[in-house]
């Protein structure tokens, strides 16, 4: 969304979103966000961290407070608020990461190996608050290179092996119906291949 | 040493007995030096913005020029605006020779290289990743600009008060475009050069130490309001 695409369509609820004008690209946008690999904290409060998307999006002042506190609330970090946000461990930033993506209700999150940079707990801590938020509404594109960790969060699995989906589906269609030698390969440990997960609906 | 204690004592009298020709002195340079900052970043921090944020033909040569500016020598400074200003020059009719006004335009001058030069290192040393990271999270181009602009906020601050501490200190300007005429344009920098070649060297040490003072005091003031 933010580069065209070099090569395909990109859809998005079923509309191509590569040839729309700016200001369509933004509204489409703004129903997304996405939390990187090293979350990276603006120099202020955890609270204003949080608060961004809203700002940008000329949330009033009051409704901002209660929803910034509610997704602090989700991520567990409510006492954490006025803290300089630079100054928290790698798990909180990628929880405020977390809070900030979430706290504007987006329709669909992007999670780039979320704990891929983090110690076991604050990775554990971490996949709690994913699974909890696969119960609300919001659907979530992940991308892990932790075989078990896909199989724990995902509802559907799409394996890429040199920049290509080769198989798509449950966890069990993946082990149970391995599309090729290398798939099956891969899903033993013999292969160490990036893969993503889906959970929730229709992207 | 005797003249830095005898000085130090001078000035801790002249500032304690608030002896009004010294308090008028200092008045005028804090006075001059922070309408130059003031007009100085006016000007100069959107630019450095508009120069960093923009991509256009030589623009890493405009930013060697501007660094290379930073150690401009106050006098030569005060040579140009000098044959500007001066009676015969373009702008001689605006009568700004010899006034404090002259003097203003002429720091804005010497310290707009430092504040645009270093506004745009200022927004260089942002994590690029910054843009993307508030553009993924609902920001408009601008907006993301506007964000890139907050993180780098204690740098251009710093670049503000760099601009002021060339201005507070240059004599060149001051003497050149002011002409230090007793309470019109005499500051503290062009008092402590008559007052040394006149061999009032305490008088000298006590107006050098109220000159530091100042300096150290708006330090203080703009890093409390900073939040430091």
């Amino acid at each position: 969304m933010l580069d065209p695409p070099s090569r395909g369509t990109l859809l998005f609820d079923e509309i191509d979103v590569s040839g729309l004008s700016e200001a369509k690209r933004l509204l489409i946008r703004r129903r997304m966000s996405m939390v990187f690999q090293k979350p990276l904290m603006f120099k202020r409060s955890v609270g204003e961290n949080v608060a961004f998307g809203l700002k940008v999006r000329d949330c009033p002042r009051t409704s901002m407070a209660e929803l910034v506190s509610g997704a602090l609330d989700e991520v567990g970090l409510a006492e954490y608020r006025d803290r300089l946000a630079t100054t928290l461990s790698g798990g909180e930033m990628q929880r405020v990461a977390l809070a900030r993506s979430i706290v504007t209700k987006p329709d669909l999150l992007l999670l780039d190996e979320p704990t891929a940079n983090l110690d076991p707990g604050a990775a554990r801590a971490m996949e709690e608050i994913i699974t909890r938020l696969t119960k609300s509404k919001v659907t979530i594109i992940m991308a892990t290179h932790d075989l078990s960790q896909a199989r724990r969060l995902a509802q559907r699995l799409a394996l890429i092996m040199d920049g290509r989906v080769v198989q798509a589906g449950t966890a069990n269609d993946l082990s149970d119906h391995p599309a090729s030698m290398n798939v099956a390969r891969f899903l033993s440990g013999e292969y160490w291949q990036p893969i993503s997960s889906y959970q929730g609906g229709k992207v | 040493m005797d003249e830095i204690s005898a000085g130090l004592i001078q000035a801790v009298w002249l500032i304690a007995s608030l002896d009004p020709e010294v308090m008028e002195i200092a008045g005028r340079s804090l006075a001059i030096t922070l309408a130059s900052t003031a007009l100085a970043s006016a000007v100069a921090v959107p630019l450095g913005g508009l120069i960093h944020f923009q991509d256009f033909y030589g623009k890493r040569p405009l930013i060697n020029l501007i660094q290379t500016l930073y150690s401009l020598p106050t006098v030569i400074v005060g040579l140009l605006v000098f044959l500007f200003i001066s009676r015969s020059g373009p702008l001689g009719s605006l009568g700004l020779l010899f006034t404090p006004q002259g003097m203003v335009v002429g720091q804005t001058m010497l310290i707009l290289p430092i504040i645009i030069g270093l506004t745009i290192s200022a927004l260089g040393g942002v994590n690029p990743q910054i843009r993307e990271t508030a553009l993924t999270l609902g920001a408009t181009r601008s907006q993301a600009i506007v964000a890139i602009v907050g993180e780098a906020k204690p740098a251009v601050f710093a670049a503000v008060l760099l601009g002021f501490g060339r201005a507070l200190s240059e004599v060149g300007v001051a003497m050149m475009i002011g002409g230090n005429i007793r309470g019109y344009t005499r500051i503290l920098t062009t008092a402590i050069a008559l007052q040394t070649s006149m061999g009032n060297i305490e008088l000298s040490m006590a107006l050098g130490i109220i000159l530091l003072t100042i300096s150290l005091a708006v330090n203080l003031l703009m890093a409390r309001l900073r939040g430091d």
